[in-house]
C-alpha cells in the first residue's frame, strides 16, 4: 500500500499467523500440528513450506465444513485428533486455531480437555494454540507457539546446570550453526526449538512421517531449571515470549540478544556464552578471523550498496545490523509485521553510517507491503534487495538484483540451506551481497565508459556535418530505465522527480494516460525529409497520421495557448512538441518557445517527437532547456529497407537520396538516442509498421534501439494516406501488430496504448476520455479560433453513449457536427416512424420493406453516417446517397471524431443535401436513384 | 491383488476404515464398478484437498490478466495464492496483466468484530485510483461468510460507483468438501454475470472456446498455437491467459472444448442449455490424445477442408518430433507410474504417458466427482449431500439468442462418433488389475509405493518430497516444477525430456556409499567401523 492507502494491501509483505505457529512445531521432535478450521489452511501453509524447505510437511486438518461452522467443530477436531494418533503415534500435537474457528467461537482448550477426559489412554500431549489468521503475522505466531508449549507443558523446575537458547524464525542450516556452536562451547544446553533436520533431513529412504529429531519434550520440560535463557531476538512481543515466561513463572534469567547475524551480533552471542562458562574454540577464534578478513575484502565493493531489506522484523534487523558494518547502505528498511520499536531500533544501527558518508536519508517502515516498498525503493535509488522469493517481481521491475534470504523461497533451491548466522554465516551472506553490487557494476562498467568519453568524441566527429557514424556503437550492456539514469549520474531527487514524471506522462506510461492530459503545440512546420506514407501537403514529419493541425502558431501564439489550457486542464501535465514538421527543423521557432516555456512554468513535463537527423546536435540544448521525454522516430535499422521508406534527407543544407540518406537518418537517431540517454533522458522510439516493407526487421531495430539504451517502443499501424506512395499498403491486423510488440517485447518495455494524435492534439488519449472525468479535447478545441470543415455526422445508437447498433436498426439517429477537432450535438432525429427495426440484440429480425431506403432518405443532409455494421445493400445505397459509411465499435464522442478525420483525410468538400431536394446534389454523389 | 487393498486399509480405525475402503478399487471391467468421491475428507489424515476459496479464486478466477481480483479477508489466503500456480499470462494489447499482483483487504481483528464491508468499499475505491480496472472480481474467505459482510451489495455499490463489471463470490473456505465447490461457484458466477455480455460479432469460421485450460506452465499457448494452425478462430479461454472481455463473447463461439472436465463442465453445460453452444472433451496431453482430440472436433464441424487440413497438420508435427519421441520412448518404455493429481490431470496424462509406452499402475484424483471417474452416465444418480446442496445449481433456460449448430440428428450421429456432451471418466480407460483412488492421503501414498513400487510417482508439491525421499521419481503435476508446457505435439517432447532427465539422473546410482557397497557393517552408534575382518 502507498502511504495514503491504507485500505487495500497490494503484494503482502507478511503470511498468517498459523504459519509461523505450525513452523515452530516443527523443531520439536514427535511433534504434529492440527489446524482447525477448513482445510485449506493446512494445504496452503504445507505447500509453500513445501516449496522452501524441499521436505515433506505433513500439518493434519478438522477438515472443517459448513455443517461444522453452524454446529461447531468439535466433532470434527475429536475425529482428526483420533485419526492423527491412530496414523503417526506423536507424542506432541498442538492444536492452532484459524481465522474459522475462532470467528465461529471454538473454545479449543475446553473442548481437548473432555478429549483428554474421555480417552483417559493417550499418551499424546495436546497443546492448544490460538492463531486467528488476523491476529497477526507468520512471526508472531512463531513466538506463540513456542510460548504455547512452555506455558501449557508441566515443567520441571529442578535446576540443573544447562542453559536454554531459544530462536526466533532461522532457517534449518543457521539452526544447525547455532547447534554446532553450542556443542564446541562445551555447555550442556537446550535449543528450542531445533528446526535443523526436520525441514532439513537428509536423503533416508526410509521415511519416517513422524519428525523424529528436534527439541525433545523431556528436554523442554527442564527449561524451567535451567541456569539461563538466552533469547535471541530484538523484537519477540513480550506477551509471547517464551523467555519472559521462563523468568516469570519459574525464574530463569532472560539474556535477550539479536539474532548473531554480523560481527558485532555474534560477537555479543559468543561472549555470553563465554560469560556463562562456555569455551571459546579455536574453531570460532578462526571463524571470526576469516569474517574479519572478508569485511576488509569486500570493503571497496560494500560502499556501492544501496539496500532495501524486507522481511520478519528480527531478520531485517540483523540483515541491516550486517549491512551497516560493512559499510552497505541501507536506506529502506521494511517489515510486513505490526511493530513497536522497530523503527526506533533501525534507525539507530543506520543512520549513523548513512550520515558519515552522506547517503541521505533512511526510511523505516512496519506493517508494509510490497507496493510502498517498491515505490520507496524507487525514490531512494536502491541498487540491493535482501528479502523473499516474493520481492521477485519487484526486483525485476525496478531492475535492481534480489538475494533470496527468507522465507519463502519457492523458486530457488536452498531455502533451507540459506545461512547468516555466526561469523561463517555472514561471510557467506556478505559474499552473496557484495557479488550482485560487482555483477552490476561490471555491467554497465562499459556504457559509463562510452556515455563519458565516447559520446563525446561522436560528438566532436559529427560537428564536423561530414561525418555520420559508420557503426554505431554496441554497448554490452546498457542498463534499463531506472538504473542507468543512476549510472549517468541523475541521483536523489532529480532521478526521483523524472520517474514521477514518467509516471505521469501519458505516451510513457499506460496508466497516465488515464488520468493526465498532454497538449500538443504545432510549432514547427519545416521537415528535413520526406516519407513515403506522408502526405505532401500536411507536411508530416515522422509520425504516420500524426502531422495534421489546423494552423501552426507562433512561439507567442504558442505560449497563449498554454496559458488557456492549462486554466481549462488541471490535469495537464505534458506540452509536447509533435511538428506538424520535423521540430528539429525548426530550431528557432523550438528553442524560443522552450525558453518562454521555461520562464512560465517549469513543472510542466516537455516533450519531443523527432526523426531523429539533428538530435545528435541538439540533444545538449533541449536537456538543457528541461526537456527529459524524447520520441525518436525510426523506422529501419538497415539502410536497404530505410531506402524503401524515405526518399530523401536534407542534412545541412544537401539532399541525400537512397542507401545514403537512409544511412545518415539511422545513424544519426542511433547516436541521438544515445546522446539522449547519456543525458539522462527517456527515449521511446517510435516506429511505423509497413507491411511487406519493415515488418521484419522492427525486431531487429528494437534489439538495437534497446541497446543504444531506449526506454520503451511503440510500433504503430501505418494509416494509409491518398496521394502517398505508401496509399495501398495494407494495414496490419491488430493481431499482427500485437504478435510483432510481443516478440519485440523481449528487447525492451512496448507502448501499445498510442493513440496516434495529431500534432495539435488537446486533453486524455483517444480512448480514455471518460465522462464528467476531464475535459475532452473537442470541447476544448472550440473554443479556439480556426475551425476547419465542418462535417454533419449521423450517429446510429441507442444508448447515445456507444455506437452500439446496426443500420438497420436505426430509428433514431444522433445529428452531430464536427472538423475532427471538436463535436457539437445538433439534434436526436427520429428517422424511421412505426418501424420495429430488430427483435432482438442479433441483428436479426422483423425486415420491413423499403425500411433501409427510408433510413438512408433520413439522413441524406449529412456527409457520413457511424453505425456498428452495416449491411452490403445499405452500403450501396448509402454511397449512391454521397453518404460516407463508417463501421465503428467505440464511444459516440470518439466514433464522430474519427469519421471526421476520416472525411477530413478524403477531403470530402460536398455540401450536405437538405431533405429530399435530391436535385441538387453533386453528379458524383448520385450516380443513380435507386427506388425503394 | 485384494491383499494390497486390505493391507492399506489395516491401519485405520474401524470408522477410517469404513469411510476409505469405498475410496479405493482394483479395476475389473468384468463389472460395474463404484467408488466414492466428493464426500467429506476425513479429518486428521493429511488429505491433499484444498478449500472452496482455492478453486475459485485460485484455480478459476487467478488466471484472469484483464482483472482485479480482491480477496477479502486476513492475510494468509491472499498470499498463498499469489502466483503459486505457475498460469502464465501475457500483458494484453493496453499492457494489462494483473497476474502478476495480489490484492487482499487484510482484515484484522477490528475488521472480524465489527464488520469488514467498509474497509472492502475503502479498498475498492483505493484500488479502482491505482489501477483503473475495467473489472474486479471479489473473493470472500472463511470468516467473511460467518460475519455476514454482504460483499454482493458492495460489489453492486462498486459497479455504479466507478462503471466497472464488478462481481463478487461467496467462495468460503469452508463451504463445500473440496476446491471442487470454489470451481462451481466461479462457473456460477461467470456465467450469471459474464457470458453473453458483449454481443459483437466475433469474425472467424470455425469459433470455439477453450474451457479449463488454465495455461500452467504455457499448456495453453502450445494448445492455442494448434488451434490456430488447423484454422479454429478461439474466442475465449476459460481461464489460462484468458480475459473476462474475451468471455463476455463466449457465446459467439460454435463449440466448447472442455479440457479440465471437473473444473469447468458447469459452464459448458449452462451455455448449452442457455445458448445451444456443444461442447466436447478433450485432451490435448499426449500424442495420440491430441491428434485424436483434433479429429473429433473437425468431424464436429463435418468440413472436408477442415478435415483434410487436421490430417495435414497432424502429419507436419508428429513427423517433426518423429525422432525425439522414438528416442525418449525407448528410454522410457517399460516403466510404471503413479498418478494422483487434481481432477482430470490423473486421466489426461495417461495417454502422454502410453505414448512413452509407458503403464500406469496407480491413478487417483484429490477433488473429483464420481463422474470424472466412473463417466457422466452416473450423474442422474448422484445423491445430493448436504455440502453440495448448499453450492447454487443453476438451472438455465434458452436465451433469446440461442442457436443449435447441429440438426437434432446430426447431434445424435455426434454423440455415438465424438462423444460430443459426454465423459467417459478415467476408470474405463484403466487396465484391469491396476488401482484408482480417491483423495490419497500420505499415508496411503507412501503404502501404495511400498506395495506398487512405481518408478515414477506424479503429484504435487505437498507428497512430492515423501516420494522423492524414497528414492522414487516424482514430478509435479500441478506446476510442473517450472518446467512445461507439457500439453500439444511439441509439449509432449518436454515432458518426455523432463521424465528421462528425472530417471537417469546421476544422482540415483550415488545413494549408497562405498563403505556400504563393499558390505562393512556400521556399528551401533551409526559411525563406521573399522572392519578388518570382514
Amino acid at each position: 500500500m502507498g502511504e495514503n492507502l491504507v485500505n487495500i494491501t497490494q503484494d503482502p509483505c507478511k503470511m498468517c499467523l498459523p504459519m509461523g505457529v505450525v513452523t515452530a512445531f516443527y523443531g520439536v521432535a514427535r511433534a504434529m500440528s492440527l489446524l482447525h478450521g477448513s482445510q485449506g489452511c493446512s494445504t496452503y501453509i504445507r505447500r509453500h513450506m513445501a516449496t522452501h524447505y524441499n521436505e515433506p510437511v505433513d500439518i493434519a486438518s478438522s477438515s472443517l465444513s459448513e455443517e461444522g461452522t453452524v454446529f461447531g467443530g468439535e466433532a470434527n477436531l475429536i475425529k482428526g485428533l483420533d485419526n492423527l494418533i491412530k496414523l503417526y503415534d506423536p507424542s506432541l500435537i498442538a492444536v492452532a486455531t484459524t481465522c474459522l474457528a475462532e470467528t465461529i467461537g471454538e473454545d479449543v482448550p475446553n473442548i481437548l480437555r473432555k478429549y483428554r477426559e474421555k480417552r483417559g489412554d493417550i499418551k499424546a500431549r495436546i497443546i492448544s494454540v490460538a492463531a486467528p489468521g488476523y491476529g497477526g503475522t507468520h512471526f508472531e505466531g512463531w513466538w506463540k507457539g513456542l510460548y504455547s508449549i512452555l506455558s501449557q507443558l508441566p515443567l520441571d523446575q529442578s535446576a540443573h546446570d544447562g542453559i536454554n537458547v531459544i530462536l526466533g524464525p532461522a532457517s534449518p542450516a543457521d539452526t544447525r550453526a547455532i547447534k554446532n556452536f553450542l556443542t564446541d562451547s562445551g555447555l550442556d544446553y537446550t535449543l528450542f526449538p531445533d528446526i535443523s533436520s526436520n525441514l532439513d533431513g537428509a536423503y533416508n529412504p526410509v521415511y519416517s512421517r513422524l519428525p523424529q529429531e528436534g527439541t525433545s519434550i523431556e528436554k523442554i520440560i527442564k527449561m524451567a531449571g535451567a541456569r539461563a535463557t538466552i533469547e535471541l531476538s530484538a523484537f519477540c512481543p513480550e506477551g509471547d515470549s517464551p523467555g519472559a515466561f521462563l523468568q516469570k513463572a519459574y525464574s530463569v534469567p532472560l539474556i535477550r540478544l539479536a539474532p548473531p547475524v554480523g560481527l558485532l551480533a555474534s560477537d555479543e552471542f559468543a561472549e555470553k556464552i563465554a560469560s556463562l562458562g562456555g569455551a571459546i574454540s579455536k574453531r570460532l577464534k578462526d571463524a571470526r578471523g576469516r569474517y574479519m578478513d572478508a569485511m576488509g575484502d569486500s570493503h571497496k565493493y560494500s560502499a556501492l550498496g544501496r539496500a532495501a531489506v524486507m522481511g520478519d522484523p528480527d531478520f531485517v534487523l540483523s540483515i541491516a545490523q550486517l549491512n551497516a558494518e560493512n559499510g552497505i547502505v541501507t536506506p529502506l528498511c521494511a517489515t510486513g509485521s505490526k511493530c513497536k520499536g522497530f523503527s526506533l531500533a533501525l534507525r539507530e544501527k543506520l543512520v549513523p553510517l548513512s550520515d558519515n558518508i552522506f547517503a541521505g536519508e533512511v526510511k523505516v517502515y512496519d506493517d508494509a507491503d510490497y507496493s510502498l516498498i517498491e515505490e520507496k525503493a524507487r525514490q531512494l535509488d536502491i541498487n540491493l534487495l535482501v528479502g523473499s522469493s516474493e520481492a521477485r517481481r519487484m526486483a525485476k521491475r525496478l531492475g535492481v538484483p534480489l538475494v533470496r534470504t527468507t522465507f519463502p523461497i519457492h523458486d530457488h533451491v536452498g531455502g533451507q540451506r540459506v545461512r547468516t548466522f555466526g561469523y561463517s554465516g555472514s561471510i557467506i551472506l556478505l559474499d552473496r551481497l557484495v557479488n550482485e553490487l560487482i555483477s552490476s557494476e561490471e555491467g554497465s562498467f562499459r556504457a559509463k565508459a562510452a556515455a563519458s568519453y565516447y559520446y563525446q568524441e561522436a560528438q566532436a566527429q559529427t560537428n564536423g556535418g561530414q561525418k555520420i557514424l559508420e557503426n554505431p556503437l554496441v554497448h554490452p550492456f546498457v542498463p534499463k530505465i531506472g538504473q542507468n539514469l543512476r549510472a549517468f549520474g541523475v541521483q536523489g531527487a532529480d532521478d526521483y522527480k523524472l520517474r514521477q514524471k514518467t509516471l505521469e506522462h501519458p505516451c510513457f506510461t499506460f496508466n497516465a494516460a488515464r488520468s493526465y492530459a498532454r497538449l500538443h503545440l504545432p510549432i514547427a512546420p519545416l521537415c528535413n525529409i520526406k516519407c513515403n506514407y506522408c502526405a505532401k501537403d500536411s507536411d508530416c514529419p515522422n509520425e504516420s497520421r500524426p502531422g495534421l493541425c489546423s494552423k501552426v502558431l507562433s512561439p507567442l501564439e504558442a505560449m497563449e495557448k498554454f496559458r488557456e489550457t492549462r486554466k481549462r486542464l488541471p490535469n495537464l501535465k505534458v506540452v509536447g512538441i509533435a511538428g506538424p514538421g520535423e521540430s528539429l527543423a525548426n530550431p528557432e521557432a523550438l528553442f524560443s518557445f522552450l525558453e518562454l516555456l521555461e520562464c512560465e512554468d517549469k513543472d510542466i513535463t516537455l516533450c519531443l517527437s523527432t526523426n531523429g537527423l539533428m538530435l545528435p546536435f541538439f540533444a545538449a540544448d533541449l536537456y538543457s532547456l528541461g526537456l527529459r521525454h524524447i520520441t525518436v522516430t525510426l523506422n529501419a535499422i538497415n539502410p536497404e529497407v530505410g531506402e524503401k521508406i524515405y526518399s530523401y534527407v536534407n542534412f545541412f543544407g544537401e539532399t541525400f537520396k537512397g542507401k545514403a540518406a537512409a544511412k545518415l537518418l539511422i545513424s544519426n537517431g542511433l547516436s541521438g538516442i544515445k546522446a539522449a540517454k547519456a543525458l539522462g533522458m527517456v527515449v521511446k522510439v517510435n516506429c511505423v509498421f509497413l507491411k511487406g516493407i519493415n515488418e521484419s526487421e522492427i525486431p531487429d531495430l528494437s534489439k538495437k534501439v534497446s541497446e543504444a539504451g531506449a526506454d520503451i517502443l511503440n510500433i504503430m499501424p501505418l494509416i494509409p494516406v491518398k496521394g502517398t506512395p505508401f496509399e495501398s499498403i495494407s494495414v496490419p491486423s491488430p493481431k499482427e501488430l500485437d504478435q510483432l510488440r510481443w516478440v519485440c517485447g523481449a528487447h525492451l518495455p512496448q507502448m501499445a496504448h498510442c493513440r496516434q494524435c495529431r500534432a495539435d492534439a488537446v486533453g486524455l488519449l483517444g480512448d480514455f476520455m471518460e465522462k464528467g472525468k476531464s475535459i475532452s479535447p473537442m470541447e476544448l478545441s472550440f473554443t479556439s479560433e480556426a475551425k476547419g470543415t465542418m462535417y454533419r455526422i449521423a450517429v446510429v445508437s441507442k444508448s447515445g453513449v456507444m455506437i452500439d447498433s446496426h443500420f438497420g436498426q436505426a430509428e433514431r439517429a444522433y445529428i452531430y457536427e464536427s472538423d475532427g477537432r471538436g463535436i457539437r450535438l445538433l439534434e436526436h432525429r427520429r428517422i424511421l416512424e412505426g418501424v420495429s427495426g430488430c427483435g432482438g440484440p442479433c441483428g436479426r429480425g422483423v425486415k420491413v420493406p423499403g425500411s433501409i431506403q427510408k433510413i438512408v432518405e433520413g439522413i441524406r443532409d449529412c456527409h457520413a453516417v457511424v453505425a456498428l455494421r452495416i449491411g452490403e445493400s445499405p452500403l450501396e445505397k448509402l454511397r449512391d446517397a454521397g453518404v460516407r459509411p463508417i463501421s465503428l465499435h467505440e464511444s459516440v464522442d470518439g466514433a464522430v471524431l474519427k469519421a471526421a478525420e476520416i472525411l477530413n483525410l478524403e477531403g470530402v468538400k460536398k455540401c450536405p443535401k437538405a431533405l429530399g431536394s435530391l436535385e441538387e446534389t453533386g453528379p458524383e454523389a448520385v450516380v443513380n436513384e435507386k427506388g425503394a | 491383488m485384494v491383499e494390497v487393498k486390505t493391507e492399506i486399509l489395516s491401519k485405520y480405525k474401524a470408522k477410517v476404515f469404513k469411510s476409505r475402503k469405498d475410496h479405493i478399487l482394483e479395476v475389473d471391467s468384468s463389472k460395474a464398478q463404484e467408488i466414492a468421491a466428493n464426500t467429506r475428507a476425513i479429518p486428521g489424515i493429511m488429505t491433499n484437498r484444498g478449500c472452496c476459496y482455492a478453486g475459485c479464486k485460485g484455480v478459476v478466477l487467478g488466471p484472469l490478466k484483464d482483472t482485479l481480483v480482491l480477496t477479502h479477508g486476513p492475510i494468509g489466503c491472499g498470499f498463498y495464492s499469489w502466483g503459486t500456480r505457475r498460469n502464465k499470462a501475457r500483458p494484453d494489447e493496453n499492457g494489462e496483466n494483473f497476474v502478476q499482483y495480489c490484492f487482499s483487504t487484510d482484515m484484522q481483528e477490528p475488521d472480524i468484530v465489527f464488520g469488514g464491508d467498509k474497509k472492502l468499499r475503502k479498498a475498492l475505491q483505493e484500488a479502482y485510483e491505482i489501477f483503473h480496472p475495467k473489472r474486479i472480481m471479489i473473493c470472500s474467505t472463511c470468516p467473511v461468510g460467518l460475519i455476514g459482510d454482504d460483499i454482493h451489495a458492495v460489489a453492486a455499490w462498486a459497479e455504479k460507483e466507478f462503471n466497472i463489471t464488478c462481481v463478487a463470490f461467496s467462495c468460503e473456505g469452508y463451504k463445500g468438501v473440496s476446491q471442487s465447490a470454489g470451481h462451481h461457484i466461479a462457473n456460477n458466477g461467470l456465467m450469471k454475470r459474464i457470458i453473453g455480455t458483449d454481443d459483437r460479432e466475433v469474425e472467424g469460421k470455425y469459433k470455439i472456446n477453450l474451457l479449463g485450460e488454465y495455461n500452467i506452465g504455457g499448456d495453453g499457448w502450445e494448445t492455442e498455437r494448434i488451434l490456430k494452425k488447423v484454422g479454429y478462430k478461439v474466442v475465449a479461454i476459460f481461464t489460462g491467459d484468458g480475459a473476462l472481455a474475451d468471455i463476455a463473447r463466449s457465446h459467439k463461439a460454435d463449440l466448447n472444448l472442455v479440457q479440465c472436465h471437473r473444473s469447468i463442465n458447469y459452464v459448458a453445460e449452462m451455455m448449452r442449455d442457455a445458448f445451444g453452444t456443444n461442447w466436447l472433451k478433450v485432451n490435448f496431453i499426449g500424442l495420440k490424445a491430441t491428434a485424436d482430440t483434433l479429429r473429433n472436433i473437425a468431424t464436429f464441424f463435418g468440413d472436408s477442408s477442415l478435415m483434410d487440413r487436421t490430417e495435414e497438420v497432424i502429419e507436419e508435427e508428429m513427423a517433426a518430433i518423429a525422432g525425439d519421441v522414438a528416442y525418449f520412448k525407448n528410454r522410457l518404455e517399460g516403466r510404471k507410474a503413479a498418478i494422483f493429481v487434481g481432477g482430470s490431470r490423473s486421466h489426461h496424462y495417461q495417454e502422454l504417458l502410453r505414448d512413452f509406452g509407458v503403464t500406469t499402475v496407480l491413478a487417483g484424483y484429490e477433488f473429483a466427482h464420481r463422474d470424472d471417474y466412473e463417466g457422466r452416465r452416473v450423474i442422474p444418480n448422484l445423491k445430493e449431500d448436504a455440502d453440495s446442496k448448499n453450492i447454487e445449481n443453476l438451472v438455465m433456460s434458452k436465451d433469446m439468442r440461442y442457436r443449435a449448430f447441429l440438426s437434432p440428428e446430426r447431434a445424435a450421429e455426434l454423440k455415438e462418433k465424438i462423444g460430443l456432451e459426454n465423459y467417459e471418466g478415467l476408470i474405463t480407460d484403466m487396465p484391469d488389475g491396476t488401482f484408482v483412488v480417491d483423495d490419497l492421503n500420505h499415508y496411503e501414498t507412501e503404502a501404495f509405493i511400498e506395495l506398487l513400487k512405481p518408478d515414477i510417482f506424479f503429484s504435487g508439491i505437498k507428497d512430492k518430497y515423501v516420494i522423492q525421499k524414497g528414492g522414487v521419481l516424482s514430478r509435479q503435476l500441478h506446476s510442473y516444477d517450472y518446467s512445461g508446457p507439457y500439453s500439444g505435439f511439441k509439449g509432449s517432447l518436454i515432458f518426455g525430456r523432463d521424465l528421462t532427465m528425472g530417471l537417469y539422473a546421476p544422482a540415483w546410482k550415488l545413494v549408497s556409499p562405498p563403505w556400504a557397497q563393499k558390505n562393512e557393517k556400521l556399528s551401533q552408534d551409526g559411525l563406521l567401523r573399522e572392519d578388518s575382518d570382514a
